[in-house]
């Protein structure tokens, strides 16, 4: 029997026991076992968590964006005779598509940069501007040590932390910044990490 | 100042406001381009999720630039 194959019908205890709870609202921050594919995922490969920012993490760019609705309201105090009708009213259409890119923007920005933890690697993917990104690997069996780190009375209310991963290999630390359930995934990356463990021991490695 | 001093002076401001918020509205145009570029480089890297609607979003966005950027060299 091929090892693949092997492997396939030995491994994945940590994901069989994730999938009962598997997560389908795409908005959420803490996903597990998820209907998604990323570039260079192989086709045997399982995802068994996608983590981005906590959604709390969005509250001070939302909050700023609703103020800014009600910016050109307060143009109202600045002389009539300053400039032409049309042109304020240019000035407002301009001042709206401004907002409105930047919600864009942001958004785009919370929903893409996400952290995948599969049943083989950690993948952490990263948009940096407009169009510059960034995915960085690495394989379960270099991770030498998970932890994390949770910090300020907000962060303890709404449960989000710092995930650090210590790697084997020449790359230094990977981090997981501001994602939900912190305690929960360091368990489950653990748990990952054991099973990895385990298959080298047993000589089921893909 | 004489009267046709003063009529000649708001319509060069006229002008120059006028470019200057097309130019303006043209670079946003742009910018929404790069985001629709940046949306399908997005969904390439990571399928499965919202990227019909955000793709839509991103199509809104341009549709709705270039009618500013229509309305702006029309109307102003």
């Amino acid at each position: 029997m091929p090892h693949s194959s092997h492997k396939k019908e030995t491994k994945g205890s940590v994901y069989n026991t994730l999938k009962l709870e598997k997560t389908t609202n795409p908005l959420s921050s803490f996903m597990v076992c998820p209907a998604v594919k990323f570039e260079t995922q192989s086709a045997e490969e399982k995802i068994i968590l996608m983590l981005r920012a906590h959604p709390i993490t969005n509250l001070g760019w939302i909050v700023l964006s609703l103020l800014a609705l009600f910016v050109p309201a307060f143009w109202e105090f600045l002389p009539a005779d300053l400039l032409p009708t049309k042109f304020w009213w240019a000035g407002i259409v301009l001042w709206y598509m401004v907002v409105a890119l930047f919600v864009v923007e942001k958004f785009l920005d919370w929903y893409f940069n996400v952290y995948i933890v599969t049943d083989e690697r950690v993948v952490d993917i990263d948009f940096y501007g407009l169009v510059y990104r960034n995915m960085t690997v690495t394989q379960l069996n270099k991770l030498q040590d998970v932890n994390f780190k949770q910090t300020g009375g907000i962060a303890a209310m709404f449960n989000y932390g710092d995930v650090f991963l210590q790697t084997a290999g020449e790359q230094r630390e990977f981090d997981f910044h501001r994602v939900p359930k912190p305690a929960k995934v360091v368990e489950i990356i653990y748990e990952l990490v054991q099973e990895e463990e385990q298959e080298v021991l047993e000589g089921r490695i893909r | 100042m004489e009267l046709n001093q003063l009529i000649n002076t708001n319509e060069v401001l006229d002008i120059v406001l006028k470019w200057g918020f097309v130019l303006v509205f043209t670079m946003f145009f742009v910018f929404t381009l790069l985001i629709y570029r940046q949306v399908q480089l997005m969904s390439r890297t990571l399928a499965g999720l919202l990227e019909p609607a955000l793709k839509l979003i991103a199509v809104g966005l341009i549709v709705g630039n270039l009618v500013v950027l229509v309305m702006a060299v029309m109307v102003l």
